[in-house]
């Protein structure tokens, strides 16, 4: 049975999976700012990313700052080139999660057999191709380069802790998973999560005090270094570009900002049955979303990790755990996706799983351990197509034209100088793309009007539309005050757009009563 | 830790975890976008006025939901219903009284055919607030410059005027003085606000 040399299996397990389901990805991938799913808020960071603002809060610097570097290769629509970096991020996670997870194997250090290789590969892509992963792949969205970024750290401790138990020097390890987990959080705040794992990888037992000091200084040197990327933020909201929210220009600015102030409320505040109901349900995501071929597979897995790498069962334990609490505790139209954490948990662990019962099958004898290996990789590999085929109609976003589509009949049929109310996700964020775009209509202002309660909001309009700000339109409109030239339309989408395209756009007029 | 004990644990994550896949319901999906909806601190300090599209008139709002009405009306089917839905997501423009307060933007509605003549509403439409948790919350109709509390049925969660005949209608309650506090009823409220029905609208034209 051919075997790959114990350095080269996690690279080649990631490597594979990546190269699968980035393939999957790019067949699903949206043509553009869709209204699907998680990613309504692409309008959002593509339009921030085309005019270099600040998209909604926490503000997400990393991947600001990456869509700015692919912002500047001149091919194809803006929000197309994002949503493939997306699905490269997304994809390319899956690397860092088979070195990671191979090297936690309760037989690392050996060769790993082929059929091993195939069914490790066989899981991570079936976590790639699970719906909630899936789906924020193929779009402009940001955990995919959370996950990344903090599973990129994580990898980085293990090598560190590895150097140190061969007595090499290990703080550029060190250091460079701070970096990488200062970056993750720059890409979703959630990554903060992570840095009780990742101390828990460097700084927990096994080690002299003063060792563990040492390590403590280059791994928040890391941190700190990472998260300069935050300051984007204050730099690109002193420029004043259109989409700039909540101006982040002031210490105070920059904290409402980034710590989501205006979020806060979705905290908690269900009663403690639903709660618990929705406990429940997320607890239950992980096996839903992998398959129940990887329940016993994880389960195997955790048992591993706690008889041989028990910082790495508390480091993930603690991910997993705290992205279930916070997925159930915060209440939003996507917070399913706060627990994909979770799910790549389940992954890497499954992934341990399938050397433990390897390692469980070998006193069984030749036999058995022939058997588990053609059994357990086709059963896999089984799965990995009946998932992907089963569920890429449901996910494709590839004919998810509506968005561009709504926003471009809605420019099209405005007046010159109109100023456009709008006061849903789905009608601001495709229109602010199209809007803020080369060519689009510089005439037109789209107004939110539930941003409009924000001082912040308000000013940057009067700075950028020249409207008058000092109370609401419709007030202004029926005092006789709105000024001529800049007619108001209130942009109708709930009703229409779920009905018929024919209805995308539908513009009314505001006029005097 | 022993072998058994791995074992127990193994199997105990794998019980919980199966009993948590088998969960029988999904939760409802929550209804916040990226875009806050209310937002009280910022909205107790700006002046009245400025918040949100709902003007004293209201027609605004309306005015655009009965064109729709119009083309729609139209095309129905007979015994078709139709459900409008307003998104208001304004809240508290001081009302009437020292605690009454307008939880919703003013609704008004008005139908006219094609040829802009007034349509009128058959006796079974009817105007609906969804989930009024707020305590005494009571739907009011604009009359002249005042609004007076109408008749309302509580059906669940709801309040419903029937028959209803055009005008400016809004939802009001009685909130504590330290209302920018009740941060989730408001919510709640706002957000789940108004709604039209009108079954065989166009009935008599």
């Amino acid at each position: 049975m051919p075997r790959i040399p114990d350095r080269f299996a996690g690279a080649a397990i990631g490597l594979s999976a990546a190269a699968g389901v980035l393939a999957a990805y790019l067949l699903t991938l949206a043509p553009g700012v869709v209204w699907s799913g998680a990613g309504v808020d692409s309008g959002d960071l593509a339009a921030a990313v085309a005019v270099g603002g600040v998209p909604h809060p926490t503000g997400y610097p990393t991947v600001m700052l990456l869509g700015l570097a692919v912002r500047a290769i001149p091919l194809g629509d803006l929000a197309l080139r994002l949503n493939v970096l997306t699905a490269l991020a997304a994809a390319g996670s899956l690397l860092p999660l088979g070195l990671l997870a191979a090297r936690l194997r309760p037989r690392s250090g050996t060769a790993m057999p082929a059929p091993e290789v195939a069914s490790a590969a066989a899981v991570l892509t079936l976590y790639g191709l699970a719906p909630l992963v899936w789906s924020s792949a193929i779009v402009t969205e940001v955990y995919a380069f959370a996950s990344l970024f903090l599973w990129s750290s994580l990898y980085a401790a293990e090598r560190a802790l590895a150097a140190s138990q061969a007595g090499k020097d290990e703080w550029r390890w060190v250091a460079t998973a701070g970096v990488l987990l200062g970056l993750g959080t720059g890409a979703h705040m959630t990554v903060t999560l992570g840095a009780p794992a990742l101390a828990a990888v460097l700084l927990a037992g096994g080690r002299r005090q003063r060792t563990k000091w040492r390590l403590a200084a280059p791994a928040a040197a890391g941190v700190v270094a990472g998260c300069a990327v935050y300051i984007y933020l204050p730099i690109a909201a002193a420029l004043d570009p259109p989409i700039n929210w909540g101006v982040p220009s002031t210490p105070d600015r920059f904290w409402s900002v980034v710590s989501g102030e205006i979020y806060h409320s979705r905290l908690g505040g269900t009663d403690v049955g639903a709660t618990a109901a929705k406990a429940a349900w997320l607890l239950g995501e992980p096996v839903r979303q992998l398959t129940w071929v990887s329940l016993p597979l994880l389960a195997a897995g955790a048992v591993s990790l706690i008889r041989v790498h028990r910082r790495a069962a508390l480091a993930t334990g603690w991910i997993a755990i705290s992205a279930l609490a916070f997925g159930t505790i915060y209440n939003s139209r996507d917070d399913e996706v706060l627990i994909l954490p979770a799910l790549t948990v389940a992954a890497v662990w499954s992934v341990v799983g399938l050397d433990e019962v390897a390692r469980l099958a070998a006193p069984g004898g030749a036999r058995v351990h022939r058997l588990v290996a053609a059994v357990v990789p086709t059963l896999l590999i089984a799965s990995v197509v009946i998932r992907g085929t089963d569920v890429a109609p449901e996910i494709s976003l590839r004919d998810a034209t509506h968005a561009a589509a709504f926003a471009h009949a809605v420019l099209v049929q405005a007046e010159s100088g109109s100023v456009l109310l709008t006061e849903d996700d789905r009608a601001t964020f495709p229109l602010w793309y199209a809007r803020y775009t080369p060519g689009g209509r510089t005439d037109v202002t789209v107004l939110d009007l539930r941003l409009w309660q924000f001082a912040w909001y308000r000013q940057l309009l009067g700075r950028h539309a020249g409207i008058p700000t000092e109370t609401s339109p419709a007030t202004l409109l029926a005092a006789g005050k709105w000024p001529a030239g800049r007619p108001l339309w209130a942009v109708d989408i709930d009703v229409g757009a779920a009905r018929s395209a024919d209805v995308l756009a539908n513009l009314r007029p505001m006029s005097p009563p | 830790m022993t072998r058994r004990l791995t074992a127990v644990a193994g199997a105990a994550l794998m019980t919980l975890l199966a009993v948590a896949a088998l969960w029988p319901s999904a939760p409802p999906p929550a209804r916040a976008q990226t875009a806050p909806d209310v937002r009280l601190r910022e909205t107790a300090a700006a002046t009245p006025m400025s918040v949100g599209l709902a003007s004293a008139s209201g027609r605004l709002t309306l005015r655009l939901s009965s064109a729709r009405l119009d083309e729609d009306s139209l095309a129905l089917p007979d015994g078709a219903d139709l459900t409008l839905l307003a998104q208001p997501t304004y809240v508290a423009l001081p009302g009437a009284g020292s605690n009454l307060l307008r939880i919703s933007p003013a609704i008004t509605i008005t139908v006219r055919d094609a040829g802009g003549r007034d349509i009128a509403l058959s006796p079974a439409a009817r105007l609906t607030f969804s989930q009024p948790k707020a305590e005494a919350a009571a739907i009011y109709r604009l009359n002249g410059d005042a609004w007076r509390a109408v008749q309302a049925a509580t059906l669940g969660r709801s309040l419903v005027v029937q028959p209803v005949s055009p005008g400016t209608y809004a939802l009001f309650a009685e909130l504590s003085r330290d209302w920018p506090l009740q941060h989730e009823i408001l919510t709640a409220v706002a957000l789940n606000a108004a709604r039209l029905v009108a079954d065989d609208l166009a009935t008599q034209p």
